[in-house]
């Protein structure tokens, strides 16, 4: 068994091998695409929050609420391509640029952001509203300021100093300008002509740069990141490879796979998550927003930290807890406040995010389990299939009736439900993977009887059958349609839309190579922000090829991938 | 052992004990199993009228007015002195505090020294019955109690016999007793948790020689969503010898019972500094849903019992209707053991608690520096993990 070190150090030799090929002057072997739209993406809560705390430090409160963000194709990442911001929602995004801007020019932040002094606290000061607010409008706006935004907030913050007798309140608006500014909510792509492939256009630098930052990062281009936009290091192939290689060695990395997989799990739907405190005392807001972050420091822990296969994250045995989770998988947790590690023990039944809190009752209902939700969930999220949603004219009595003395289990009360005609096809593909998580109840507790009957979470995924839960995972841990899902949702999340039918022969290419690469989620997302395709624009009247290669990826679509 | 085998619930071995129990050569492994006590007041037996054939003590307004025409105010000026009731001492409106604080021989606090007040007597139970135990093992004492539900005879609590008649502390099940819940609401939140560990447990329902261990948390407890003691929590216990007690007991039908011994655990000022039990004892019913519930109860110092309801003045005596100096007398009366050996008047009155626990993992630990302890013939470090029980 290599060492944990040995496995960073084997990862990190792979990662650079995958780099050298991919950007350092040897030929891309993948497919040739035609690109697809360029975005026009709202800042997701998340991705406004973490440029707060980059631009302007982590003690900057971020006051207010957002407007919530919508799903398409199975991310926010690309239903933000379709978000504008309604007039409530400017109100509240000007309440929180307020509440920020007071807080960067207040006496404990003014020292540390604001890079000069002005010669008179209660004057204009031109010359040093103009060095802030070129140097942070370039962060915020991700881009230098052109001359007529620079000049415009300069002259703003001078006037309102003179009103104010304030050079800091002068600066404060200014501040909360630029943050209700498009520029800054709105990721606002631009494409050029490609001087390497005439007729075709891609990305302009700043366009690949927030490109590259907010998808491996999740957060604004960092100065470095400018600054090889601003000298043209970006339009380069190798330049683009050595950023990617930069970012992706970076502690910060963690970040961009926090947030990709935060979007991909619906972890959204953790903020209106509630159980029947009746039902479910144990379950709490906190216990929710652990659960939450347990699954997301499992993946990063073995995905980024162990550069581990990614397939394992339906079989991995090692977790983190609190003693607030210890609680509800009943384990002891020695550490009073911090995460601590914790392996599920041999015979434990749980073992791989599916069988975490997180999942199991991030889908279900606030009353009891639904293998029907849970199984659609791993559909959709994992395999990228498609499940139609069901008829108008169901009759649910059956399945909700979790009392009724003839059906006492889910599966008997799902088998039942399934006698109509209308039901079965799509509790075929539902049911089996829902029904082998069972042992979970609504809060993620441990069950091994329903109403006094033993739970059977025995079954089949597509075609595979498996004993119990364990099995269960074991069988979507090999799933074929895992790892193509990953790759073609990973790189939509990038891109902000669907991929294209033009990309799916360099969607299965990547797929190959990610099997390549003993599925290594880094490398993956290495290759893809080392692609051509990933800035690749399509030209107009090229319409045909921007067609959606699927909704979600649905079954034709990641078939066609394996 | 697997953790999901038969049992719906984790059910850990103690490590050390496993370990110690395999060496041995038994046949059969014990468990231990841990808890945290979710609930915890003074045992005070409801039977309705019959407990107090006298009538109830009065509420605090009615006691302060007799206490003032005692003292020779007139009606009218105790129905003004009154008016603003509950008062405030910083504040003229508070005047009849001051008065009530001193009014004994009008310039000694009263509940610092209560003998500087008569006995304006305390109404008494006179009822036949009352949880609790036979402290002393005889059944014909005058003192004695039958337990309502098991008809034990001889049960001794002379605490209930003085507290059983003041409103506050009577409450018919389930309701707990207004001043008992309130105290727990606040002791719950602020104390650290007290732990319940039983080890040697060979069947739930009958083992003939466990251990209990009664200790003290660092940590406090939790509350679930249904504003419950959050069962299945883990909790580090507080190395604090004044905080560690080893009982020896049995389990018999599932109810698990200790022999006589001294209990002292840290508690909260709020409540009391400390308890420290003489010949106390548990009686415990091991519920089928992993829970305990029942009794703790021995003979306790009565000033020590006196002085957590006095110290707070006048507060807990308007508020919970607690009329100091009769209190002070009626404990001082029926303290029933430990004699002194000067004056010959009894020092300790017997009690009983209720006490309920809830699942929980106790978990040892070195005070300084966290480290885990290890236990004596386990390979493993540190943790004794006392497992809640199956269901």
């Amino acid at each position: 068994m290599p060492t944990l070190s040995a496995r960073r150090t084997f990862g990190a030799l792979g990662l650079v091998a995958a780099l050298a090929l991919v950007g350092c002057g040897q030929k891309d072997d993948a497919p040739a695409t035609k690109g697809g739209p360029i975005s026009l993406r709202r800042l997701t809560e998340p991705e406004y929050r973490q440029i707060i705390a980059d631009v302007f430090g982590t003690t900057i409160k971020v006051p207010g609420r957002f407007e919530p963000d919508v799903r398409d194709n199975g991310l926010i990442a690309v239903g933000t391509s379709r978000e504008s911001v309604a007039g409530t929602g400017f109100e509240e995004y000007d309440l929180t640029a307020r509440g920020i801007a007071a807080q960067v020019v207040d006496d404990a932040h003014r020292a540390t952001l604001i890079p000069c002094t002005p010669a008179k606290p209660t004057d204009r000061d031109d010359k040093c509203a103009t060095q802030f607010i070129a140097s942070t409008g370039r962060l915020l706006f991700r881009r230098p300021l052109t001359s007529d935004e620079l000049q415009t907030n300069v002259k703003n913050a001078g006037d309102a100093a003179v009103k104010l007798n304030s050079f800091y309140g002068g600066l404060e608006l200014s501040v909360a300008a630029m943050l209700v500014s498009p520029q800054f909510l709105f990721r606002q792509e631009v494409s050029e002509p490609d001087p390497d492939n005439p007729g075709q256009r891609r990305l302009d630098p700043y366009s690949t740069a927030s490109r590259l930052s907010f998808f491996l990062w999740d957060s604004t281009p960092d100065t470095e990141l400018l600054d090889a936009a601003a000298n043209g290091e970006l339009n380069t192939d190798k330049g683009i490879a050595r950023q990617v290689d930069r970012m992706v060695k970076s502690p910060r990395l963690a970040s961009g796979v926090r947030a990709y997989f935060s979007d991909m799990l619906g972890f959204d739907g953790f903020a209106s998550l509630a159980k029947d405190p009746q039902i479910y005392p144990k379950f709490s807001s906190q216990v929710a927003a652990d659960a939450k972050e347990q699954t997301l420091r499992t993946l990063t822990d073995l995905l980024v930290t162990n550069d581990g296969d990614y397939r394992d994250i339906f079989t991995t045995r090692k977790t983190f807890l609190t003693r607030l989770l210890g609680s509800v998988y009943q384990v002891p947790v020695t550490a009073s406040t911090e995460w601590e590690p914790h392996e599920y023990a041999e015979g434990d039944p749980r073992a791989g995010i599916l069988m975490e809190i997180s999942f199991v009752a991030l889908h279900s209902h606030p009353g009891r389990s639904s293998p029907t939700i849970r199984g659609k969930a791993l559909r959709e999220v994992f395999l990228c299939q498609k499940v139609p949603d069901p008829p108008g004219n169901v009759n649910f009595a059956l399945v909700q009736d979790t009392k009724n003395p003839a059906f006492h289990t889910a599966r008997a009360r799902l088998e039942a439900h399934r006698t109509q005609a209308t039901c079965q096809g799509c509790h075929k593909i539902m049911d089996p993977a829902g029904l082998a998580m069972e042992n979970f109840d609504s809060s993620g507790g441990f069950r091994s009887t329903e109403n006094g009957s033993p739970i059977d979470t025995s079954g089949d995924i597509d075609g595979v059958k498996f004993e119990d839960a364990l099995g269960f995972t074991k069988a979507v841990h090999d799933n074929p349609s895992v790892p193509s899902c990953l790759v073609t949702r990973m790189y939509s999340f990038g891109t902000g839309r669907p991929a294209t039918k033009d990309e799916a022969d360099w969607l299965s290419y990547q797929v190959k190579q990610f099997a390549a690469s003993g599925y290594k989620v880094p490398e993956l997302m290495s290759r893809i922000a080392s692609s051509k395709a990933f800035y690749r624009v399509s030209t107009p009247g090229t319409e045909a090829n921007n067609a959606s290669l699927s909704m979600a990826g649905t079954t034709t679509q990641t078939e066609a991938l394996k | 052992m697997t953790r999901f085998g038969s049992c719906l619930r984790p059910l850990a071995l103690t490590a050390g004990l496993a370990a110690a129990a395999f060496s041995a050569g038994h046949a059969s492994a014990s468990e231990t199993r841990g808890y945290v006590v979710s609930w915890f007041g003074v045992s005070t037996y409801y039977g309705g009228d019959s407990d107090c054939p006298d009538g109830l003590n009065p509420m605090s307004t009615e006691f302060y007015k007799r206490e003032l025409l005692r003292l020779g105010y007139s009606e009218a000026d105790a129905v003004r002195l009154l008016k603003d009731f509950p008062g405030n001492p910083g504040k003229p409106d508070g005047e009849y505090i001051k008065i009530m604080s001193t009014r004994g021989d009008k310039k000694t606090n009263v509940y610092a020294h209560p003998e500087s007040a008569a006995d304006p007597g305390l109404k008494e139970v006179k009822g036949k019955f009352a949880y609790g135990f036979n402290l002393d093992g005889k059944t014909d004492s005058p003192i004695s109690f039958t337990d309502p539900d098991t008809g034990e005879k001889g049960i001794k609590n002379q605490y209930y016999r003085s507290l059983g008649c003041i409103r506050s502390f009577r409450a018919p099940p389930p309701a707990h007793p207004t001043l008992a819940q309130a105290q727990w609401d606040v002791l719950r939140d602020e104390m650290p948790a007290w732990l319940i560990e039983v080890s040697g447990i060979t069947d739930p329902m009958n083992s003939d020689n466990v251990t209990v261990t009664i200790s003290r948390a660092v940590d406090h407890v939790s509350r679930d969503s249904d504003n419950n003691i959050r069962a299945d929590m883990s909790f580090k216990v507080d190395p604090d010898p004044r905080s560690h007690n080893v009982l020896h007991g049995h389990i018999k039908d599932g109810v698990l019972t200790t022999d006589p011994a001294d209990i002292r655990i840290v508690a909260d000022p709020f409540l009391i500094p400390e308890f420290h039990w003489k010949e106390a004892r548990l009686k415990l019913k091991m519920g089928a849903d992993g829970s305990l519930k029942g009794l703790v109860g021995g003979y306790h110092d009565w000033y020590a019992l006196y002085w957590s309801y006095a110290e707070s003045g006048w507060v807990e005596e308007h508020s919970a209707s607690v009329d100091m100096p009769a209190l002070y007398y009626s404990l001082k009366r029926n303290a029933d053991a430990y004699p002194d050996p000067k004056t010959g008047e009894n020092t300790a009155i017997s009690t009983a608690y209720e006490i309920e626990a809830v699942p929980a993992f106790v978990i040892h630990t070195d005070d300084k520096n966290d480290k885990k302890v290890s236990d004596a013939g386990s390979a493993k470090p540190a943790v004794r993990l006392a497992a809640n029980a199956g269901q």
